[in-house]
């Protein structure tokens, strides 16, 4: 969980602007609502990759897998171990 | 659930109707297709799911039978599960790539008619458009995410049931496809396949709306006005695509593939970025997916932007070779033009300009934005599709025209008048400012209340807007909307292509008509492509006189597949004596490749058929000689009559005219002015000064530069060789042969056959000829509309009883009848 909540704050982090910290919850969509493009997934790609010290392929760019907090979270997580 | 199906099968019957009424993308056979889909409908609707897939499959495998015929259906399944299988051979996956490239290889050579393979030569389009493009997704995918395990998907994934129809199909992703199938409650499923059939159907329509009524012919530029309608709805025309597209995955999805949407209001893209991520979604998900990400993954390490600007640049590249590798499946021919590479790489340079910027300048994006926005923010938002568009409206120009000359100088009529400008900004302001009403209107007033409404009774509102286009589609309800005194409704239901359409189909009939537009669209009509050298007649020899080539005297040769034999004189006829035998009446034939028969064998053409019934009629010889040469027009046939027809003193001359006489002649015209011929007669040679045409001009400005003389040039035509007739006692005849595929849409008729009736031409017209005859009966070829012998049969029947009509007029009533 503490890896969720660490995904949220680096969505935070320049990616996404909120007025309260909870609008942005595990489950929104946030490529299919049109938050995050092709760019931003890019961009968020380094982001995870510095912070979690994990590697990403170019086949593992699957937009559905960046579609949420919580399915960003499964895939780092699968990374991770 | 009986309800849901009824509602289904009622709204698809008449969407279905609607397209069949409207004759849309009737090339496509699409209309034929109609009935089995909605009969396989209502048996899969009621399936159980695991039969559903295979039952999908074999209704795809139907309807390649029912349209492309036995053995054509046949071998193309047989080739599509061979490479199937090729992908999923026991070996290591690089093999498996080298035997698929091989095979790949292998059916391009088919496709350029480099080696002949009898049964897939003749379905290389379909193999290109069913399996060339998405082979690489699925090869992609097996590497990557080899986890699907039916084999029913797989082969449907290739033989998605509208395919057959068209050439241009959406790029599905293997993935998607697979992921997308059945994954939301049916009903919302088939309402959605329902709106998209419904959509695809309006933009087939307003794009007909469009290329009909609106879209004045490059030849009819002539102002600032004119130019700008003419580029904004050129455009525009990307509605046909879009039609098809849509039309496509909602059939798909009355089936249970619940794919994403392929096209998103690429009209109100603001930049580059967003017009890619808006125009076909599928081919930028692959390009991305096989080019893009690979390449930003190798680069990223050196620096971020540079990546980005490499592969951008790269994809670019990617997405014109692929363009001309889909070209060359369906035209058999790689498509190389400069402005295509051009437009790539304006349209490739500003995406990535702008992705790099984007990397640089991103920003995050709000969840909630404020609904307030200040008054610069939406005057931006609004303006930046206005600039947009308008980009793209100079480039779409470019990209259609054909060539980058006719570009330049379609360029030039920008340089209208003050007036004309002040007339433009201040239309553009008018537009503008409507613009900023209705985005004010869509946030926070009536058209937003109105797209909430119909987001929230979307399924309602489509059955009822549905009702409507049948309602429509009935001309005697409609009958009030007129268009030049006619119903517009009964105009567009006509399936008869348009002038341009037409000139580019002709061009087996009139040699150098004009080249093929690049737009990419014109590619569906590709499998119009015949056997090369279909035109290549070797019976004619190169003159250095006006006629530039005439046949050569005593040959033999095969010509379209048919014997064509010459006579002494170089005549496609039997031979006659140089003088007139006794008790004969002669009859000159003047006239092109209709006349001479091209694609008929020796005496099959209308001349022999008519000559034959005249002396089965008459107790005294006739002969009619045929001294037409295909190619042949006015000029050469004023020429051929001062200096050939007159040594062989006939009685009457017959002068044909087909269809659009005016663009025939000026195509003609223009082939003369520009070669390398000596003209030696006056009025020509100072035609030619005065229009200043010059061979490096682009073909519109030269149609321009004669366009006002071509009427002149047909009266001087008309009466020398009236005048030629008269003074040699030669009863002048002028005939009117409609040209086939032309229906009765003749603009230049009219005036024509006045000027033909004021130079003293007896005027006999053969128009409705073929009016109850099935068209595809009467061609030569798909790719070829000369009348085959059927359509001679035909003609010279025609002809035959419009001569013994004119007994009078003729001088024939002293003849007497066969007594038979």
């Amino acid at each position: 969980m503490e890896e969720k909540e660490k995904i949220k704050e680096l969505l935070l982090d320049g990616f996404i602007e909120v007025d309260s910290p909870d609008e942005l919850s595990y489950e929104l969509p946030l490529i299919s609502s049109g938050i995050l493009d092709s760019i931003s997934i890019l961009q968020l790609i380094d982001v995870l990759e510095k912070n979690f010290n994990i590697e990403f392929e170019a086949h593992e760019i699957d937009k559905e897998k960046f579609d949420s907090i919580d399915l960003i979270y499964e895939m780092v997580k699968a990374k991770m171990s | 659930m009986l309800f849901d199906y009824l509602f289904l099968m009622v709204q698809t019957a008449i969407l279905f109707y609607v397209f069949t009424a409207f004759k849309l993308e009737r090339e496509s056979q699409l209309n034929k297709l109609l009935p089995i889909i909605w009969l396989g409908l209502g048996v899969h609707y009621w399936l159980p799911k695991q039969y559903k897939m295979p039952f999908f499959v074999l209704l795809s495998f139907a309807s390649i039978f029912f349209l492309a015929g036995l053995i054509n259906a046949a071998v193309l399944i047989a080739v599509g599960l061979f490479l199937i299988l090729l992908c999923h051979l026991p070996i290591k996956y690089n093999y498996r790539l080298l035997l698929i490239s091989a095979t790949v290889l292998g059916l391009i050579m088919v496709c350029i008619d480099k080696v002949y393979v009898y049964p897939i030569s003749a379905i290389t389009t379909l193999i290109g458009t069913m399996f060339l493009m998405r082979l690489f997704i699925y090869v992609y995918e097996l590497k990557y995410n080899n986890s699907f395990d039916n084999i029913w998907q797989r082969v449907a994934y290739f033989f998605l049931l509208p395919n057959v129809c068209f050439p241009l199909f959406p790029l599905v992703d293997f993935k998607a496809f697979v992921k997308t199938y059945y994954n939301t409650k049916t009903r919302e499923l088939h309402a959605l396949a329902v709106r998209r059939i419904f959509r695809g159907i309006v933009h087939l329509i307003t794009y007909r709306i469009i290329y009909f009524f609106i879209l004045p012919e490059p030849t009819e530029i002539h102002d600032l006005y004119s130019i700008i309608e003419f580029a904004v709805f050129s455009y525009m025309l990307i509605l046909r695509l879009s039609g098809i597209f849509h039309l496509s995955l909602g059939i798909l999805g009355l089936f249970g593939f619940n794919l994403p949407e392929i096209f998103n209001n690429y009209f109100f893209a603001s930049s580059f970025n967003d017009l890619w991520r808006r125009v076909n979604l599928y081919w930028r998900e692959a390009l991305m997916k096989l080019v893009y990400y690979p390449l930003y993954f190798k680069f990223k390490k050196l620096n971020k932007r540079t990546a980005v600007a490499i592969s951008v640049i790269i994809v670019f590249v990617f997405n014109w070779a692929l363009h001309g590798y889909q070209w060359l499946w369906i035209r058999g021919s790689f498509y190389l033009a400069p402005n295509d590479i051009l437009f790539w790489s304006v349209f490739g340079i500003a995406v990535m300009i702008n992705s790099v910027y984007l990397q640089k300048e991103h920003q995050a994006k709000k969840i909630n934005p404020d609904t307030s926005e200040p008054f610069k923010v939406v005057f931006l938002k609004v303006l930046k599709p206005f600039l947009m568009f308008s980009f793209m409206v100079f480039i779409w120009m470019m990209w259609s025209s054909t060539s980058i000359a006719e570009w330049l100088y379609l360029l030039s009529f920008f340089s209208g008048t003050t007036s004309e400008w002040l007339n433009v900004l201040l239309g553009f302001t008018a537009l503008f400012c409507l613009s900023i009403y209705l985005y004010y209107s869509y946030k926070s007033g009536l058209l937003g209340r109105i797209i909430v409404f119909y987001k929230k009774h979307i399924t309602p509102i489509t059955a009822l807007l549905t009702c409507l286009l049948l309602l429509v589609s009935f001309p005697s309800i409609t009958s009030f909307i007129r268009f030049q005194d006619q119903p517009v409704v009964m105009l567009l239901q006509e399936s008869e292509v348009n002038l341009r359409d037409k000139k580019i189909m002709e061009r087996g009939y009139y040699q150098e008509l004009l080249t093929d537009a690049n737009n990419p669209l014109n590619t569906l009509n590709a499998r119009l492509k015949g056997p090369k050298n279909w035109n290549k007649n070797k019976a004619y020899i190169k003159t250095n006189n006006i006629l530039q080539k005439e046949f050569k005297a005593n040959t033999e040769v095969i010509f379209k597949l048919k014997h064509l034999s010459t006579n002494q004189h170089g005549m496609r006829d039997k031979d006659y004596t140089l003088q007139k035998p006794e008790d004969t009446y002669r009859i000159a034939l003047l006239g092109g490749s209709y006349e001479m028969g091209a694609g008929v064998g020796d005496n099959e053409n209308y001349e022999s058929v008519a000559e034959d019934l005249l002396n089965d009629h008459y107790d005294r010889e006739f002969e009619i000689l045929n001294f037409a040469v295909g190619g042949y027009h006015l000029i050469e046939n004023v020429y051929n009559t001062k200096f050939n027809v007159l040594r062989f003193k006939p009685d009457a001359l017959i002068y044909t005219a087909h269809s659009n006489e005016f663009y025939r002649m000026k195509s003609r015209l223009i082939d003369l002015f520009t070669s390398k011929v000596e003209i030696e007669d006056p009025f020509l040679r100072k035609i030619k000064s005065k229009s200043g045409i010059k061979g490096r001009m682009c073909r519109l400005e030269k149609d321009n530069r004669l366009k006002p003389y071509i009427k002149s040039i047909i009266e001087w035509g008309y009466k020398t060789i009236a005048n030629d007739c008269k003074t040699n006692g030669i009863k002048p005849i002028w005939v009117y042969v409609p040209a086939l595929g032309d229906g009765n849409y003749d603009p230049d008729f009219d005036v024509v056959s006045s000027i033909a009736k004021e130079a003293g031409f007896e005027i006999i017209i053969l128009k409705d000829l073929f009016k109850n005859h099935n068209f595809k009966n009467l061609i030569v070829a798909p790719w070829d509309y000369h009348p085959n012998s059927n359509g001679h049969r035909i003609i010279g029947n025609k002809l035959f009883k419009e001569i013994v009509a004119r007994q009078k007029e003729l001088k024939l009533v002293a003849w007497k009848k066969k007594k038979k």
